[in-house]
């Protein structure tokens, strides 16, 4: 193969070479008796060489024109632009709430005030123009203020993360401050790892650690199967870990103390369940709040977390977990012959339904498993060694629209079908009286596709911190940390270094596109002065 | 014969419906045509009043302006230009060296131009002469609306024929042309000048082209620029018109060119001299650009070709 490469590339060198050197076809001229002798050539001209297609300086003029303008429609059109040695500072300033806890004589923020005010000091000190841009960070990254806007700083009823930070120091550079320094001040710990910006961050954390204790998220529950009740769960958290606050529940049935337990694997960490309280407008309360008031309140709106709604029409008994209920929205458990299920089956009128067959009616018998789907929610707690001793019958009946099969026999035929919306099923009636292990196999085929359409599920409530006055501090679980320790911090080198700008190229494209516009003018109209003349 | 004429010329429907022949006022003319010439004659266009005279035609008598003279024996007659028929005669230097450059051949221009020529003077009730310089045949002539066709037959000819270009070009045949040249009014001539008139036949032709009140137009064809370009280098040359330069590739250089280019405005000038005798119309040359896109070249040609002019503006060149 190396060889039969080497020898194409070998003939292919020498046809070109073979090109090169051939000379062009022999040129006729109409004024060839007006040409002087020709001096003989002393080598062979090339066939091919490389020669501008145009010797007209316009037309290269206008060429060079139009690249102009196209590249500067490009992207990434900017170029790092040095000025001599500055400091640019951008001081990213944490207003969160937890920024307004008690720190000393003020609070965390007039204690990174005075920081910021030091890093500035030390910056002047040093020598050389300073100019400064204060971002502060709540929620979001506010627009860059001047350094005098320090004083005006204020915490926030918003949580901060440190990722809203670190966003915030290293955005890209803009306005007229160029960047040479970066530093956040905050009450958080620095991350592990800074992402690249234009420049090295200086991270500042501030604030002596102090007790708190905070509502960090809540969730409602509804019923299950086995008959237990719809639940409203509680997730509290005291930073260091220490004794249990109390959490109270405050609504339509009044004012109530919710038991807190420890969760054992996430110390200072607790954790309330308490049956579902019913729909309405809630508050919880946890005393003793500690250091922080924004996550010692929350809002709750709960709603009628009631038991599955399940139109129920077969002859066993409902289970207890269930509600009996009627109407297109609940889920219809019915034969598959019957004119409910038939209903439920057609696509026009299609409706939540698991439908069933007596397939288990009589025993089991022998069949093998044939194509089936990975549903750990319908078969994960099947023994398909002894489904397939004692299978049912299988689906009487052609598969509905909409439906596609789950678990079927060596001949295709269903045993067990699903549609995905809306939900429905397919699967044998359960026979608790069959014989053998097939009334066991049907109940569990059935009460595992049943949970698996009106299951137990829990919802996750839309935290609602409040402040006692009732105004909302959204995000305030990232504030409830007040007691973290204080890390050495950052060297802080202010000294000056040369800025690091970007400044855009479109302009100076657009310029030099004019400019070959405007020499293609001149020389169009030099040429027309040359030929009048 | 199959495909396009190459020989038509590439003009937008209803052109040449708008062009009419423009041979100046002093060429002579002949007959009855479409042309007011500056002599007495018939036609409906007044000239001015004249006394009447016994023997003219009663009919001329304008009886409003002899009642205005006050004297009853004094009549006076209109007088009215009169509608004369012109004749041009093209001629087309046909030889082999006039189909270069290649890609945009002088001698296709010239005959688009001929056809054209013929086109609007049969259009307009003109007779035309169709003739080649160095070139096969008899001259040919027509009138009115055959004028086309003859010309389309004349340049298809024309154009059929290759000839040798290597070989110097037969010298013309000046009698014929003489000879034909006997009824034209204008003699329009179409070349790129560049032949060797050592007999002096050309010249014979040229002068005989302005005897009798005669006037010579040449279309001169400049194709320098086109061919020169791309030029300087090491080139192979094919004799043309036994112009050669042996065996072997040759260097040409910019200085080259330069002698060439000056030589030809020298032999081109010595021409104009040799040929002045009063009847000389001899406008700038069709110049070929360096790319050069010959139905391009010709239609931007067509408002600035001499004698034709557009038909709505009237007057003399």
């Amino acid at each position: 193969m190396l060889a039969l490469a080497v020898g194409v590339l070998g003939a292919g060198g020498w046809f070109l070479w073979h090109l090169l050197r051939r000379p062009e076809a022999p040129r006729v001229l109409s004024f060839a008796r007006f040409l002087p002798d020709l001096a003989r050539a002393e080598r062979p001209r090339a066939r091919l060489t490389l020669r501008p297609p145009l010797r007209s300086a316009a037309f290269w003029l206008r060429m060079a024109a139009a690249v102009l303008l196209l590249a500067a429609l490009g992207a990434g059109l900017d170029r790092p632009r040095t000025g001599g040695p500055a400091v640019g500072l951008r001081l990213v300033v944490d207003v969160s709430a937890s920024m307004g806890v008690a720190d000393g004589a003020g609070t965390r923020l007039d204690t990174a005030l005075a920081v910021a005010r030091d890093m500035l000091a030390q910056a002047r000190a040093a020598g050389g123009p300073v100019c400064a841009r204060v971002v502060a960070v709540a929620a979001g990254a506010g627009p860059p203020l001047g350094e005098d806007d320090l004083a005006q700083l204020a915490p926030r009823a918003e949580g901060a993360g440190p990722s809203v930070l670190v966003a915030a120091a290293v955005a890209p550079v803009a306005g007229d401050c160029p960047l040479t320094h970066a530093a956040v001040l905050t009450d958080h710990r620095r991350p592990p790892v800074l992402p690249d910006g234009p420049v090295p961050v200086i991270w500042r954390q501030v604030g002596v650690p102090v007790a708190n204790a905070g509502i960090v998220a809540a969730a409602e529950g509804t019923g299950s199967l086995s008959g237990g009740g719809a639940v409203l769960a509680v997730e509290v958290a005291t930073w260091p870990p220490g004794a249990a606050p109390s959490l109270t529940l405050t609504g339509p049935g009044g004012a109530r103390d919710l038991p807190l337990v420890p969760l054992p694997d996430r110390p200072g960490h607790w954790a309330a369940r308490v049956p579902h309280p019913g729909a309405g407008r809630y508050a919880l309360t946890l005393a003793p709040g500690g250091a922080l008031a924004a996550d010692d309140r929350m809002a709750l709106d709960l709603s009628t977390a009631a038991a599955p709604a399940v139109d129920w029409r077969l002859p066993q008994p409902m289970p207890r977990g269930l509600a009996a209920a009627s109407g297109p929205g609940a889920l219809l458990v019915a034969a598959i012959d019957s004119a409910e299920a038939r209903a439920a089956l057609d696509p026009a009128t299609a409706r939540p339904v698991i439908a069933v067959w007596p397939g288990w009616d009589g025993g089991g018998r022998p069949r093998q498993i044939g194509a089936f789907v990975e549903a750990p929610d319908l078969t994960g707690a099947l023994n398909l060694d002894v489904f397939e001793a004692e299978a049912p019958l299988p689906l009487p009946h052609p598969l509905p629209p909409g439906f596609s099969a789950v678990l079927t026999d060596r001949a295709g035929q269903v045993f067990l079908a699903r549609r995905g919306v809306p939900p429905g099923l397919l699967l044998p009636a359960p026979a608790p009286g069959a014989p053998g292990q097939a009334g066991a196999l049907s109940l569990v085929l059935f009460y595992q596709g049943l949970a698996a359409l009106a299951g137990q599920g829990v919802r996750p409530l839309t935290p609602d911190w409040r402040l006692a006055d009732g105004t909302p501090v959204p995000g305030a679980g990232l504030e409830g940390d007040t007691a973290r320790p204080l890390d050495d911090p950052d060297p802080v080198d202010l000294s000056p270094r040369a800025a690091v700008a970007r400044a855009p190229v479109w302009p100076l494209l657009v310029v030099l596109a004019l400019a070959c516009l405007l020499a293609e003018r001149a020389l169009a109209l030099w040429s027309g002065v040359r030929r009048a003349v | 014969m199959s495909g396009p004429d190459p020989t038509a010329p590439p003009l937008p429907p209803g052109v040449i419906d708008r062009l009419v022949l423009d041979l100046g006022r002093r060429v002579p003319a002949h007959g009855m045509g479409g042309h007011l010439r500056r002599r007495l004659g018939q036609s409906l266009e007044f000239r001015d009043y004249q006394p009447y005279a016994a023997g003219q035609d009663i009919r001329r008598v304008d009886w409003r302006a002899s009642l205005r003279t006050g004297r009853r024996d004094h009549w006076v007659a209109r007088r009215y230009e009169a509608e004369a028929r012109l004749r041009l005669m093209v001629v087309v230097d046909a030889r082999p060296a006039m189909r270069l450059p290649v890609a945009a051949p002088k001698l296709l221009f010239a005959l688009w131009v001929a056809r054209l020529a013929a086109a609007v003077a049969g259009g307009g009730q003109d007779a035309v002469t169709l003739a080649g310089l160095f070139g096969p045949g008899p001259p040919v002539a027509a009138e009115g609306r055959r004028a086309a066709a003859v010309a389309a037959s004349f340049a298809r000819d024309l154009w059929a024929v290759p000839g040798d270009l290597a070989s110097p070009p037969p010298p013309p045949d000046d009698r014929a042309l003489i000879a034909a040249m006997e009824p034209a009014s204008t003699v329009l001539l179409i070349s790129d000048l560049l032949f060797e008139d050592s007999g002096g036949r050309v010249r014979e032709i040229a002068r005989a082209a302005q005897r009798a009140h005669r006037q010579l137009i040449v279309l001169e064809l400049d194709s320098f620029a086109a061919e020169a370009a791309g030029l300087p280098g090491i080139r192979l040359f094919d004799p043309v018109e036994g112009r050669g330069f042996g065996p072997g590739a040759r260097t040409v250089a910019v200085q080259d060119l330069a002698a060439a280019r000056a030589a030809i405005d020298t032999h081109r000038a010595g021409l104009r001299a040799d040929w002045g005798r009063g009847g000389l119309f001899w406008p700038p040359p069709v110049v070929w650009p360096e790319v050069p896109v010959l139905a391009d070249l010709f239609a931007r040609s067509v408002p600035h070709l001499p004698a034709l002019r557009a038909a709505t503006a009237r007057g003399s060149r």
